[in-house]
Protein backbone atom coordinates (compact mmCIF):
# COMPACT_ATOMS: atom_id res chain seq x y z
CA UNK A 1 0.00 0.00 0.00
CA UNK A 2 1.22 3.65 -0.98
CA UNK A 3 2.05 5.60 2.46
CA UNK A 4 0.07 9.07 2.94
CA UNK A 5 1.10 12.15 1.68
CA UNK A 6 1.29 15.41 3.72
CA UNK A 7 -0.74 17.04 1.40
CA UNK A 8 -3.26 14.27 1.65
CA UNK A 9 -3.40 14.74 5.02
CA UNK A 10 -4.14 18.47 4.93
CA UNK A 11 -7.04 17.95 2.29
CA UNK A 12 -8.64 15.69 4.96
CA UNK A 13 -8.19 18.01 7.47
CA UNK A 14 -9.95 20.48 5.86
CA UNK A 15 -12.33 18.43 4.93
CA UNK A 16 -13.62 17.99 8.60
CA UNK A 17 -16.65 19.76 9.54
CA UNK A 18 -15.09 23.22 11.85
CA UNK A 19 -16.09 23.44 15.34
CA UNK A 20 -18.33 26.09 16.49
CA UNK A 21 -16.88 29.83 17.11
CA UNK A 22 -17.71 29.40 20.74
CA UNK A 23 -16.02 26.02 21.35
CA UNK A 24 -12.58 27.70 19.51
CA UNK A 25 -12.58 30.45 21.58
CA UNK A 26 -12.53 27.64 24.61
CA UNK A 27 -9.56 25.93 22.89
CA UNK A 28 -7.44 29.03 22.25
CA UNK A 29 -7.88 30.12 25.95
CA UNK A 30 -8.00 26.52 27.64
CA UNK A 31 -4.43 27.12 28.80
CA UNK A 32 -5.22 31.02 30.43
CA UNK A 33 -6.64 31.18 33.79
CA UNK A 34 -8.04 34.79 33.25
CA UNK A 35 -10.79 34.76 31.52
CA UNK A 36 -14.08 36.80 31.33
CA UNK A 37 -16.62 34.17 33.15
CA UNK A 38 -19.91 35.72 32.73
CA UNK A 39 -18.97 36.96 28.79
CA UNK A 40 -18.09 33.55 28.34
CA UNK A 41 -20.63 31.74 29.88
CA UNK A 42 -23.14 33.61 27.90
CA UNK A 43 -21.48 32.45 24.64
CA UNK A 44 -21.89 28.82 25.81
CA UNK A 45 -25.38 29.44 26.31
CA UNK A 46 -26.18 30.95 22.79
CA UNK A 47 -25.21 27.42 21.42
CA UNK A 48 -28.02 25.14 22.20
CA UNK A 49 -27.19 21.80 21.83
CA UNK A 50 -23.23 22.75 23.37
CA UNK A 51 -25.13 24.07 26.51
CA UNK A 52 -27.23 21.15 26.66
CA UNK A 53 -24.21 18.77 26.90
CA UNK A 54 -22.78 21.33 29.21
CA UNK A 55 -25.84 21.05 31.65
CA UNK A 56 -25.53 17.43 31.15
CA UNK A 57 -22.31 16.66 32.00
CA UNK A 58 -22.70 19.04 35.46
CA UNK A 59 -25.96 17.32 36.39
CA UNK A 60 -24.09 13.88 36.48
CA UNK A 61 -23.91 11.99 39.51
CA UNK A 62 -20.20 12.79 40.01
CA UNK A 63 -20.78 16.09 40.84
CA UNK A 64 -23.11 15.51 43.10
CA UNK A 65 -24.51 18.42 43.42
CA UNK A 66 -28.46 18.56 45.67
CA UNK A 67 -30.45 20.39 42.80
CA UNK A 68 -30.64 20.59 39.27
CA UNK A 69 -28.15 22.74 37.45
CA UNK A 70 -31.04 24.74 34.67
CA UNK A 71 -28.58 27.22 33.33
CA UNK A 72 -24.96 27.71 31.62
CA UNK A 73 -24.15 30.48 34.01
CA UNK A 74 -25.80 28.73 36.92
CA UNK A 75 -23.36 25.48 35.68
CA UNK A 76 -20.48 28.54 36.14
CA UNK A 77 -21.31 29.50 39.51
CA UNK A 78 -21.46 25.98 41.25
CA UNK A 79 -18.88 24.47 39.39
CA UNK A 80 -16.73 27.00 38.27
CA UNK A 81 -15.82 28.36 35.03
CA UNK A 82 -12.63 26.58 34.75
CA UNK A 83 -14.36 23.46 35.36
CA UNK A 84 -17.18 24.12 32.79
CA UNK A 85 -14.67 25.07 29.91
CA UNK A 86 -12.89 21.51 29.91
CA UNK A 87 -16.35 20.16 30.20
CA UNK A 88 -17.91 22.04 27.07
CA UNK A 89 -14.68 21.80 25.19
CA UNK A 90 -14.31 17.39 25.60
CA UNK A 91 -18.69 17.31 24.92
CA UNK A 92 -17.52 19.58 21.88
CA UNK A 93 -14.97 17.92 20.48
CA UNK A 94 -16.16 14.34 21.30
CA UNK A 95 -19.07 14.92 19.38
CA UNK A 96 -17.39 16.40 16.09
CA UNK A 97 -16.63 13.08 15.64
CA UNK A 98 -19.28 10.69 14.10
CA UNK A 99 -19.26 7.29 15.93
CA UNK A 100 -16.80 4.79 14.49
CA UNK A 101 -18.65 2.23 12.14
CA UNK A 102 -15.85 0.25 12.38
CA UNK A 103 -15.51 -2.50 14.42
CA UNK A 104 -11.29 -3.09 13.65
CA UNK A 105 -11.64 0.63 15.93
CA UNK A 106 -13.00 0.82 19.26
CA UNK A 107 -14.17 4.60 19.77
CA UNK A 108 -15.06 4.18 23.64
CA UNK A 109 -11.81 2.69 24.41
CA UNK A 110 -10.14 5.41 22.47
CA UNK A 111 -12.11 8.44 24.54
CA UNK A 112 -11.66 6.50 27.59
CA UNK A 113 -8.04 6.36 27.03
CA UNK A 114 -8.08 10.20 26.56
CA UNK A 115 -9.95 10.82 29.58
CA UNK A 116 -7.48 8.39 31.47
CA UNK A 117 -4.68 10.78 30.30
CA UNK A 118 -6.36 14.01 30.83
CA UNK A 119 -6.84 13.04 34.48
CA UNK A 120 -3.28 12.00 34.76
CA UNK A 121 -1.95 15.22 33.22
CA UNK A 122 -4.25 17.16 35.40
CA UNK A 123 -3.02 15.84 38.47
CA UNK A 124 0.64 16.31 37.24
CA UNK A 125 0.23 19.70 36.43
CA UNK A 126 -1.33 20.94 39.72
CA UNK A 127 1.85 19.21 41.41
CA UNK A 128 4.01 20.61 38.71
CA UNK A 129 2.45 24.23 38.91
CA UNK A 130 1.35 24.07 35.14
CA UNK A 131 -2.55 25.17 34.01
CA UNK A 132 -4.35 21.98 35.14
CA UNK A 133 -7.64 22.94 32.77
CA UNK A 134 -4.51 23.23 29.90
CA UNK A 135 -3.59 20.03 30.88
CA UNK A 136 -6.68 17.86 31.05
CA UNK A 137 -7.67 19.95 27.52
CA UNK A 138 -4.50 18.80 26.24
CA UNK A 139 -4.96 15.60 27.47
CA UNK A 140 -8.24 14.59 26.48
CA UNK A 141 -7.07 15.81 22.64
CA UNK A 142 -4.04 14.73 22.54
CA UNK A 143 -3.95 11.51 20.27
CA UNK A 144 -6.92 13.11 18.05
CA UNK A 145 -4.47 12.47 15.30
CA UNK A 146 -6.16 8.92 15.68
CA UNK A 147 -9.24 10.22 14.91
CA UNK A 148 -8.66 11.43 11.77
CA UNK A 149 -6.78 8.71 10.57
CA UNK A 150 -9.56 6.22 11.59
CA UNK A 151 -12.36 8.70 9.37
CA UNK A 152 -10.48 9.83 6.90
CA UNK A 153 -7.86 6.96 5.86
CA UNK A 154 -9.62 3.61 7.34
CA UNK A 155 -8.31 1.33 4.97
CA UNK A 156 -4.93 2.43 5.49
CA UNK A 157 -5.01 2.97 9.39
CA UNK A 158 -6.56 -0.82 10.13
CA UNK A 159 -3.44 -1.91 7.89
CA UNK A 160 -1.21 0.10 10.56
CA UNK A 161 -3.20 -1.89 13.43
CA UNK A 162 -2.84 -4.96 12.14
CA UNK A 163 0.68 -4.24 11.46
CA UNK A 164 1.14 -3.45 15.16
CA UNK A 165 -0.57 -6.38 16.47
CA UNK A 166 1.63 -8.55 14.16
CA UNK A 167 5.13 -7.24 15.41
CA UNK A 168 3.74 -6.24 18.84
CA UNK A 169 4.99 -2.90 18.78
CA UNK A 170 4.44 0.55 19.38
CA UNK A 171 1.77 2.22 17.53
CA UNK A 172 3.99 5.29 16.64
CA UNK A 173 6.01 2.44 14.70
CA UNK A 174 3.13 0.78 13.22
CA UNK A 175 1.89 4.00 11.35
CA UNK A 176 5.20 5.40 10.31
CA UNK A 177 6.01 1.89 8.55
CA UNK A 178 2.90 1.55 7.19
CA UNK A 179 1.32 5.26 6.42
CA UNK A 180 4.81 6.92 6.31
CA UNK A 181 3.70 9.56 9.46
CA UNK A 182 2.41 9.26 12.29
CA UNK A 183 -1.16 10.52 14.51
CA UNK A 184 1.50 13.55 16.58
CA UNK A 185 1.76 14.54 12.81
CA UNK A 186 -1.55 14.30 11.51
CA UNK A 187 -3.17 15.57 15.58
CA UNK A 188 -1.01 19.04 14.08
CA UNK A 189 -2.64 19.60 11.30
CA UNK A 190 -5.91 19.23 13.29
CA UNK A 191 -4.69 21.02 15.78
CA UNK A 192 -3.24 24.26 14.09
CA UNK A 193 -6.86 24.11 11.78
CA UNK A 194 -8.68 23.88 15.10
CA UNK A 195 -6.87 26.74 16.79
CA UNK A 196 -6.11 25.37 19.74
CA UNK A 197 -4.26 26.82 22.23
CA UNK A 198 -0.30 26.98 21.23
CA UNK A 199 0.91 24.91 24.33
CA UNK A 200 -2.37 22.10 23.73
CA UNK A 201 -1.01 22.31 20.05
CA UNK A 202 2.96 21.58 21.13
CA UNK A 203 1.17 18.27 23.21
CA UNK A 204 -0.49 17.16 20.03
CA UNK A 205 2.44 17.46 18.27
CA UNK A 206 5.10 16.00 20.38
CA UNK A 207 3.28 13.79 23.22
CA UNK A 208 5.51 11.27 21.38
CA UNK A 209 8.49 13.20 21.68
CA UNK A 210 8.52 15.85 24.28
CA UNK A 211 12.35 16.55 24.10
CA UNK A 212 11.42 18.41 20.72
CA UNK A 213 8.62 20.70 22.61
CA UNK A 214 9.78 23.81 24.73
CA UNK A 215 9.64 22.95 28.52
CA UNK A 216 6.60 25.55 28.96
CA UNK A 217 4.30 23.45 26.45
CA UNK A 218 2.53 21.19 27.80
CA UNK A 219 4.22 18.30 26.02
CA UNK A 220 6.18 17.09 28.46
CA UNK A 221 3.01 17.01 30.97
CA UNK A 222 0.95 15.23 28.64
CA UNK A 223 3.87 12.63 27.76
CA UNK A 224 4.17 11.58 31.22
CA UNK A 225 0.55 11.78 31.59
CA UNK A 226 0.42 9.18 28.49
CA UNK A 227 2.91 7.04 30.10
CA UNK A 228 1.30 6.93 33.66
CA UNK A 229 -2.41 6.34 31.90
CA UNK A 230 -1.13 2.89 29.85
CA UNK A 231 0.93 1.91 32.84
CA UNK A 232 -2.19 1.96 35.42
CA UNK A 233 -3.67 -0.39 32.52
CA UNK A 234 -7.13 1.80 32.78
CA UNK A 235 -8.12 0.69 29.20
CA UNK A 236 -7.28 -2.90 29.47
CA UNK A 237 -6.29 -4.46 26.49
CA UNK A 238 -4.66 -7.77 25.05
CA UNK A 239 -1.85 -6.23 23.36
CA UNK A 240 -1.68 -2.78 26.07
CA UNK A 241 1.91 -1.80 25.19
CA UNK A 242 3.11 1.15 27.94
CA UNK A 243 5.93 3.67 25.62
CA UNK A 244 8.89 4.15 26.66
CA UNK A 245 9.30 7.00 29.51
CA UNK A 246 11.38 10.22 28.27
CA UNK A 247 14.12 11.57 30.92
CA UNK A 248 13.81 14.72 29.58
CA UNK A 249 10.30 14.64 30.55
CA UNK A 250 10.36 13.55 33.69
CA UNK A 251 13.08 15.33 34.98
CA UNK A 252 11.42 18.74 33.75
CA UNK A 253 8.22 17.84 35.64
CA UNK A 254 10.13 17.55 39.02
CA UNK A 255 8.23 15.37 40.62
CA UNK A 256 9.53 12.75 43.24
CA UNK A 257 8.45 9.04 42.85
CA UNK A 258 6.89 8.70 46.09
CA UNK A 259 4.35 11.68 45.44
CA UNK A 260 3.66 9.92 41.90
CA UNK A 261 2.73 6.84 43.52
CA UNK A 262 0.16 8.95 45.89
CA UNK A 263 -0.74 10.60 42.21
CA UNK A 264 -1.28 6.87 40.41
CA UNK A 265 -3.80 5.78 43.73
CA UNK A 266 -6.27 9.37 43.11
CA UNK A 267 -6.11 8.61 39.22
CA UNK A 268 -7.44 5.35 39.28
CA UNK A 269 -10.26 6.49 42.25
CA UNK A 270 -11.36 9.02 39.67
CA UNK A 271 -11.17 7.60 36.55
CA UNK A 272 -14.88 5.46 36.25
CA UNK A 273 -16.74 8.55 37.95
CA UNK A 274 -15.35 10.86 34.77
CA UNK A 275 -15.83 8.92 32.62
CA UNK A 276 -19.75 8.56 33.45
CA UNK A 277 -19.83 12.07 33.81
CA UNK A 278 -18.43 12.77 30.47
CA UNK A 279 -20.36 9.97 29.29
CA UNK A 280 -18.22 8.33 28.04
CA UNK B 1 -16.31 -5.85 53.04
CA UNK B 2 -18.01 -5.12 56.43
CA UNK B 3 -20.91 -5.93 58.24
CA UNK B 4 -22.99 -3.75 60.52
CA UNK B 5 -24.60 -5.79 63.87
CA UNK B 6 -26.28 -4.95 67.01
CA UNK B 7 -24.18 -6.06 70.16
CA UNK B 8 -25.10 -5.59 74.03
CA UNK B 9 -22.79 -3.41 75.78
CA UNK B 10 -21.30 -6.25 77.41
CA UNK B 11 -20.07 -8.22 74.47
CA UNK B 12 -18.35 -4.93 73.05
CA UNK B 13 -14.38 -5.32 73.43
CA UNK B 14 -11.76 -2.64 72.84
CA UNK B 15 -10.83 -2.61 69.17
CA UNK B 16 -13.75 -2.56 68.04
CA UNK B 17 -15.25 0.18 65.66
CA UNK B 18 -18.74 1.91 65.71
CA UNK B 19 -21.25 1.39 62.55
CA UNK B 20 -23.12 4.33 63.54
CA UNK B 21 -22.91 7.05 65.77
CA UNK B 22 -23.15 6.52 68.99
CA UNK B 23 -26.23 8.56 70.46
CA UNK B 24 -27.62 9.53 74.26
CA UNK B 25 -31.57 9.31 75.02
CA UNK B 26 -31.44 13.05 74.26
CA UNK B 27 -29.85 12.52 70.68
CA UNK B 28 -26.51 13.78 71.43
CA UNK B 29 -23.58 11.95 69.59
CA UNK B 30 -21.24 10.29 72.36
CA UNK B 31 -18.99 8.64 69.71
CA UNK B 32 -18.88 9.38 66.21
CA UNK B 33 -19.38 6.76 63.47
CA UNK B 34 -15.93 4.76 62.78
CA UNK B 35 -14.41 5.46 66.33
CA UNK B 36 -12.14 2.75 68.10
CA UNK B 37 -13.53 1.67 71.14
CA UNK B 38 -11.56 1.90 73.67
CA UNK B 39 -11.20 0.25 77.04
CA UNK B 40 -12.55 3.45 79.09
CA UNK B 41 -15.08 4.52 76.63
CA UNK B 42 -16.47 1.34 77.09
CA UNK B 43 -16.46 2.11 80.82
CA UNK B 44 -18.08 5.75 80.27
CA UNK B 45 -21.01 4.46 77.83
CA UNK B 46 -21.97 1.88 81.11
CA UNK B 47 -21.78 4.43 83.34
CA UNK B 48 -24.42 6.66 80.98
CA UNK B 49 -26.58 3.52 80.46
CA UNK B 50 -26.03 2.67 77.36
CA UNK B 51 -26.92 -0.94 76.59
CA UNK B 52 -26.13 -1.87 72.48
CA UNK B 53 -23.97 -0.81 70.50
CA UNK B 54 -23.97 -1.13 66.52
CA UNK B 55 -20.30 -1.85 65.63
CA UNK B 56 -19.15 -3.00 62.24
CA UNK B 57 -17.48 -6.31 61.28
CA UNK B 58 -14.52 -6.43 58.92
CA UNK B 59 -14.90 -9.40 56.71
CA UNK B 60 -11.09 -11.19 57.22
CA UNK B 61 -9.13 -10.37 54.59
CA UNK B 62 -8.67 -13.22 52.41
CA UNK B 63 -4.42 -13.80 52.23
CA UNK B 64 -4.59 -16.44 49.41
CA UNK B 65 -7.01 -14.09 47.38
CA UNK B 66 -4.63 -11.48 47.72
CA UNK B 67 -1.76 -13.04 47.11
CA UNK B 68 -3.08 -14.47 44.15
CA UNK B 69 -4.28 -10.84 42.78
CA UNK B 70 -0.48 -9.37 43.73
CA UNK B 71 0.69 -12.04 41.56
CA UNK B 72 -1.46 -11.42 38.67
CA UNK B 73 -0.69 -8.07 38.95
CA UNK B 74 2.73 -8.42 38.68
CA UNK B 75 2.99 -10.65 35.69
CA UNK B 76 0.50 -8.07 34.13
CA UNK B 77 2.99 -5.51 34.74
CA UNK B 78 5.89 -7.01 33.04
CA UNK B 79 4.00 -7.63 30.06
CA UNK B 80 2.81 -4.14 30.15
CA UNK B 81 6.31 -3.09 30.32
CA UNK B 82 7.80 -5.84 27.73
CA UNK B 83 9.08 -3.08 25.30
CA UNK B 84 10.68 -1.05 27.87
CA UNK B 85 14.09 -1.54 28.40
CA UNK B 86 15.13 2.45 29.09
CA UNK B 87 16.20 3.21 32.63
CA UNK B 88 13.74 5.76 33.10
CA UNK B 89 11.01 3.09 31.75
CA UNK B 90 12.80 0.44 34.15
CA UNK B 91 12.43 2.79 37.20
CA UNK B 92 9.15 3.26 36.17
CA UNK B 93 8.37 -0.23 36.60
CA UNK B 94 9.57 -0.73 39.53
CA UNK B 95 7.49 1.75 40.85
CA UNK B 96 4.78 0.46 39.40
CA UNK B 97 5.25 -2.94 41.19
CA UNK B 98 5.56 -1.51 44.36
CA UNK B 99 2.44 0.40 43.83
CA UNK B 100 -0.03 -2.64 42.78
CA UNK B 101 1.92 -4.54 45.79
CA UNK B 102 -0.10 -2.15 47.70
CA UNK B 103 -2.99 -1.98 45.03
CA UNK B 104 -3.49 -4.84 43.25
CA UNK B 105 -5.75 -4.58 40.12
Amino acid sequence: MKTLQAQQVVEAVRQLPSLPAVVIELLQSADKDDVNADELANKIALDQALAAKALKVANSPFYGLQSKVASIQDATVILGLRQIRSLVAAAAVTGAFAQSRHSWFDQRLFWQHCVGVALCARTLAAEAGVSEDGAFTAGLLHDIGRLVLVTCFPDEYREALAYQKKHDCFLLTAERDVLGLDHAQVGQALAERWHFAPSIQAAVAHHHAPEEATADSLAGVVHVADVMAHALDLCPREDELVPPLSAVAWNRLGIDWGRFKQMLATVEDQFEDVCTALNI
Amino acid sequence: MSTIKQIPLEEAQPGMLLGDDLRDAAGQVLLPRGSELAESSLRSLARRGIETLTIRIEAPVDEGALMARREASRLRLQHLFRQAGDPASQELLRLMLEYRQERPQ
